[in-house]
């Protein structure tokens, strides 16, 4: 057993009412990988934010170093070695490169005065680490996505860490991206350094991990080897109850009926030359790497791109889709990638949020908004989705991550739409929620309903999609059916 | 190397252009313009403005805009003035220099306070700073407008050096506290780029909470901002105070407009830690140059004010649409 | 506070209307106390009453613009360029002695000239925040100068006198305490309450200030409905500028830029949140008339000079952010 470098004991940490974190213990070990994971909501988000000095808890310790501390700051969290890289990365769009890399090491320091040439030596030794090629001088707003994820974490390398905690680090990264972040990390441990993951990602978690930690509403369920875990204990401990697998056969669409249809469409910048149909009652695929074109294809269809070429058939007819309105118009719903900045009101009521759509069929005659139909409508919703807490006066920022997405499907699920499009549907959402959506999916696609989904989890297609469509580079790789649609031919053709 | 397209996409491109243009268009009328008198007489008038400049930005790149600088220098100049201003007078003029600086500070640091501790928005709070500080200054003082003697006037009139124009024979003179902008712009340029305060101020901008992750003392660092900044303001009220040789209250009121649509034109993005202080002179330049230039194109007085309004908004509208994405997908919300 | 009356008043403060309700009582008092037989009189609310409307329609201007996540620095500049024209109009017309028709008539077409010129105003704003994406800050602070350039060019910086009395006379009409001008107010005020929150206009607002780029996403036209917003906003400012005319029968295009800070204090006072999404014309109101309610009781010691209100009102802006705050965020949960 390695040597525990740092534990947090009996901590505890509530928000205006809510409790946080109820008397939470938790051991971390030089030299192994700890897998962190819980749904949203969980707390594991706030332990993380206590053990970096961003938060104060309201009892309990830190230990670390042989050093005990019933609060810490930031400062003092980074000069014990402990490294946060988190899911938005937390750099500065407007600071060079060099500035980014080496900022966190000069503010530690405590020096007023800013020497240059020792920031150029440690961005340089930074980027050493894990063979990263980049331009110092570039401003971190113009690089792409999987480069600033770099750019981070060789910031949490710089300053001789012996913690480094990894927020969501995968998120946004390629299969091949991800692989190249799993050999720094056994690198590493290999050096005695210990590695928090945090991650839902089941494929993932058991890839790496040594040991691992489940949280649930606030409390530590359980923490054990990963040999000790499997799949079916692992869902059980992060929702607290039994998840069927359940392994129905995705929908087949009806070939006859071409609900949408995309020829040689090309968006500058995203994607080119893409020709696709969407069947009516199924359940479309589209697959592919971050900047693949995936994510693009799926805005375009939606009113939100310049088509430069080509054209998109709905129902046959050659439509122009030049705005959201249009698309509303035609019969078409956009679920977001991330709901918080394009999904939800966070400070309205859940009614607001599930009224936004289709304000109008909720007027009366003169034109006038009727609270109390919009009110019952979202109080259907709220029973048939089984939101939680079913409140619909509630504050849609009070929700869970599941919730939340239950409510922007709401949203367009109340204009009954002929296609509904799903940008990344079940990203940052509990397991129990995901399988919710991918039953509600099911059931409106086999009542009629013509569904897209884009998105990378790979598991997540294979399970629901009878057709998919992969990007790559933005074009289409390729289209499997049935059952070609196999975890290994699906990352093959993204990659 | 930089390439052209590049050059061409920066709103610092466009600005210079068109002073350039602007002034080549006066130069055509009145052969004044580019010349050794109309260049001084330009740095001449732009001197305040600058200073005013440096506090605007300082706190548009961490927060958003300040408008209670006015307010602050013009109390800050008056009570100096009433102390220091009288005939009896004759000591050095760094005393009164202090005085104002270190009024304008305290007035800073009601701001800053605010600012660090709450996340209300910079305009609202300085909006309430402004009348509070504007208040002192008519109310329990009783401002007025008083003519200045002693060593303060002395220093207002001044010179750094003087220039004749040979062709015309006008004589035009840069005034001492020139020098002062110019060390006032040393001095902030290295906080801006050597200090951790300085590149605090940008990473707060750029994004507070990754800042405050960063180990940043995000709070320390605001408060001293606003601190400096009134410091600032209080010197550029002490400035023209002096300049005028008078104690005029209600001069500066009302000025917190061109200094902030100066420094957007010149590139600076409200609360975003974008723009330098390059950016700050090549638009509060500009703007002196249109605003005081406007009589020698033949533009009567009173419609100078629409003339720079409108110039003002096609500015801003230019600047803050000019970094379009070449992406086909739309910039949305 | 235990006890289920205690919990009950504690909910309550949560509610910002309930708290000016609460401080438009304390105020009363205060002031009955401190002047007593002076203070609650007919005449003195009268003269309340008579006051508030101009900057009580411009904060509701200012209003709308702010739950749509901008603000509007222009307000007051559009009420002067309309109080101008309305009297030069009117003295050209019915005060120039060549007139032979009905007044009514005349004030009838000025009115609505002035509408048009207050919306046109409100439409630039509106262009400007919306299609050309300039922050509304920026926005109206410029075309308020440009506003303000407009109304110097017009009146070569000077006041406009001679407005005809058939116009300024209507400043008298009373019902009771209410002169007229406060029932234009209160019509305003009932207008935008429906607006706001009956129609679906109003709830769309709401939800651009909230979270502008979900609205995109749900299909709402933001720019078209700012385009409204702000119009809306030049309107009333454009009525406000037709009573200020009224009431003093003068005009000139730097008239009131203290009016500007007091809307955007009754605003805040009125529980309307600076960021945008939340606030309602109840609050607006009550918080208009708190704050004249303050600033009579101010006037009634005439050794204070007025520009000790300002201090005070300084004071208030940055008091009641604070406690907006403090009350508003103890239950806000942060992941």
């Amino acid at each position: 057993m390695n040597e525990k470098i740092l534990s947090v004991e009996n901590i505890s940490k509530s928000f205006g009412g809510v409790q946080a974190l109820d008397n939470v213990s938790m051991e971390i070990r030089a030299g192994e990988i700890h897998c962190l994971s819980g749904e949203n909501g969980s707390g594991k988000s706030t332990i993380i934010k206590i053990i970096s000095g961003y938060y104060k808890p309201d009892s309990g310790k830190i230990c670390i170093d042989g050093k005990e501390y019933s609060e810490m700051s930031p400062s003092e969290s980074i000069n014990h070695g402990i490294q946060v890289i988190y899911q938005d990365f937390s750099l500065f769009p407007n600071l060079s490169v060099m500035e980014n890399l080496s900022i966190n090491a000069e503010v530690a320091r405590g020096s007023k005065i800013i020497n240059y040439k020792r920031m150029r030596e440690t961005a340089q030794q930074a980027v050493k680490k894990i063979n990263l090629k980049v331009d110092m001088k570039a401003k971190v707003a113009d690089l792409s996505v999987a480069d600033k994820q770099m750019i981070a974490i060789a910031r949490a390398l710089v300053h001789e860490a012996k913690v480094i905690i990894m927020d969501e680090a995968t998120a946004s990264l390629t299969r091949n991206e991800v692989n190249s972040l799993f050999r720094v990390i056994h690198q590493l441990k290999e050096e005695g350094v210990a590695i928090v993951f945090v991650s839902h990602k089941l494929d993932e978690v058991f890839e790496i991990s040594d040991s691992i930690t489940i949280f649930r509403n606030g409390r530590n369920v359980i923490s054990c080897k990963a040999s000790e875990m499997d799949e079916e204990r692992f869902s059980f401990y992060m929702t607290g109850r039994e998840i069927q697998a359940k392994q129905e056969k995705p929908l087949v669409g009806d070939p006859a009926r071409i609900m949408m249809e995309t020829r040689n469409l090309t968006v500058e910048g995203a994607f080119e030359d893409v020709s696709m149909q969407l069947y009516k009652g199924e359940i479309l695929g589209i697959a592919g790497q971050l900047g693949s074109g995936r994510t693009e294809l799926a805005m375009a269809l939606f009113g939100m791109a310049t088509i430069k070429d080509g054209e998109i058939l709905v129902e046959g007819k050659t439509v122009n889709i030049s705005s959201v309105t249009k698309a509303k118009q035609l019969g078409i719903g956009y679920v977001p990638e991330d709901r918080l900045t394009e999904g939800l009101f966070l400070e309205q009521s859940l009614i607001q949020n599930v009224a936004v759509t289709h304000l109008g069929k909720l007027s009366s005659k003169f034109g006038f908004y009727n609270k109390r139909v919009a009110a019952e409508e979202t109080q259907h919703w709220i029973d048939t989705l089984s939101i939680s807490p079913d409140n619909r006066n509630n504050l849609a920022q009070k929700l869970s991550g599941g919730n939340q997405q239950k409510v922007v499907l709401a949203k367009w699920l109340a204009c009954n739409p002929a296609i509904l499009i799903l940008n990344g549907p079940t990203v940052g959402v509990d397991i129990g929620a995901k399988q919710d959506i991918y039953d509600l999916l099911n059931k409106y696609a086999s009542e009629g309903m013509s569904v897209i989904i884009a998105s990378d989890d790979i598991l997540e297609i294979k399970k629901i999609c009878n057709r998919v469509i992969i990007m790559k580079g933005g074009r289409i790789n390729a289209v499997l059916c049935g059952e070609e649609i196999t975890e290994k031919a699906l990352v093959e053709a993204s990659v | 190397m930089i390439s052209i397209k590049k050059i061409f996409n920066r709103t610092e491109t466009y600005v210079i252009l068109i002073a350039l243009l602007f002034g080549i268009a006066v130069e055509t009328v009145s052969g004044q313009f580019f010349s050794n008198t109309g260049m001084v007489n330009l740095a001449r008038a732009s001197m305040v403005y600058l200073v005013f400049g440096l506090t605007e930005m300082l706190s548009l790149t961490c927060a958003g805009p300040d408008v209670s600088y006015p307010a602050l220098a013009s109390l800050s100049a008056f009570i100096t003035a009433k102390i220091f201003g009288g005939d009896s007078y004759g000591g050095s003029i760094f005393i009164p220099f202090l005085v104002c600086m270190a009024i304008g500070a305290v007035g800073g640091m009601i701001n800053g306070f605010i600012m660090a501790k709450f996340n209300f928005p910079s305009l609202i709070v300085t909006l309430g700073t402004s009348s509070i500080f504007s208040g002192i200054m008519y109310g329990p003082l009783k401002a007025s407008n008083t003519v200045l003697h002693g060593t303060m006037a002395q220093f207002g009139s001044a010179k750094l050096f003087s220039v004749t124009n040979p062709g015309s024979g006008l004589k035009a003179d840069l005034p001492l506290q020139f020098l002062i902008v110019i060390i006032l712009y040393l001095i902030v340029f290295f906080l801006l780029r050597y200090t951790i305060f300085g590149r605090g101020l940008y990473a707060i901008g750029s994004d507070k909470v990754a800042a405050e992750r960063s180990g940043f003392k995000t709070a320390q660092i605001t408060f001293l901002s606003y601190t400096l900044g009134g410091a600032i303001a209080a010197i550029g009220g002490f400035m023209y105070t002096c300049n005028v040789g008078a104690i005029s209250p209600s001069d500066l009121m009302g000025g917190e407009m061109i200094i902030i649509a100066a420094c957007t034109l010149g590139g600076i993005r409200p609360g975003a830690g974008l723009g330098g202080l390059f950016n700050v002179i090549i638009g509060v330049v500009l703007l002196i140059m249109i605003q005081n230039n406007l009589l020698m194109l033949g533009i009567p007085l009173y419609y100078q004010d629409v003339f720079t309004g409108a110039i003002i908004l096609i500015g801003t509208v230019v600047s803050v649409n000019s970094l379009r994405s070449h992406s086909g997908i739309k910039r949305l919300g | 506070m235990t006890g289920k009356a205690g919990i009950n008043l504690k909910k309550s403060m949560n509610n910002p209307v309930f708290r000016i309700a609460v401080l438009m009582i304390a105020v009363g008092i205060i002031g009955s106390v401190v002047m007593p037989g002076k203070f609650l009189t007919e005449a003195n609310f009268a003269s309340i009453f008579k006051q508030l409307s101009e900057y009580g329609i411009l904060a509701l201007a200012v209003f709308i613009c702010m739950v749509s996540g901008g603000i509007d620095l222009s307000v007051v500049y559009i009420a002067n360029l309309c109080a101008i024209v309305m009297g030069t109009f009117l003295s050209k017309t019915i005060g120039s002695g060549n007139y032979a028709g009905s007044p009514a008539l005349m004030i009838a077409v000025a009115c609505l000239s002035v509408f048009v010129i207050g919306c046109i105003c409100g439409a630039l704003n509106g262009l400007l925040v919306g299609r050309l994406r300039v922050p509304a800050m920026l926005a109206t602070l410029g075309s308020g100068q440009l506003i303000l350039g407009i109304s110097t060019v017009i009146t070569k910086g000077q006041a406009i006198t001679g407005v005809p009395s058939e116009f300024t006379k209507l400043a008298g009409i009373r019902f009771w305490i209410f002169p007229l001008n406060f029932f234009v107010f209160a019509v305003c005020a009932v207008v935008m309450y429906i607006i706001m929150t009956r129609t679906t206009f109003g709830i769309r607002t709401f939800l651009i200030g909230s979270n502008s780029r979900a609205a995109v996403f749900s299909g709402i036209q933001n720019n078209l409905d700012l385009l409204k917003a702000y119009m809306i906003s030049g309107f009333l400012a454009s009525v406000s500028g037709i009573i200020s005319v009224m009431r003093m029968s003068s005009a000139k295009p730097d008239y009131g830029t203290s009016y500007i800070m007091f809307s955007i204090l009754i605003c805040v006072f009125g529980g309307t949140n600076p960021n945008g999404g939340q606030g309602n014309v109840v609050g607006i109101v009550l918080a208009t008339i708190v704050l004249q309610m303050v600033a009579t009781m101010m006037n009634m010691f005439h050794n204070i000079s007025s520009f000790y209100r300002d201090i005070v009102w300084g004071a208030l802006l940055l008091i009641m952010l604070i406690v907006n705050y403090i009350i508003d965020n103890r239950h806000v949960t942060r992941r």
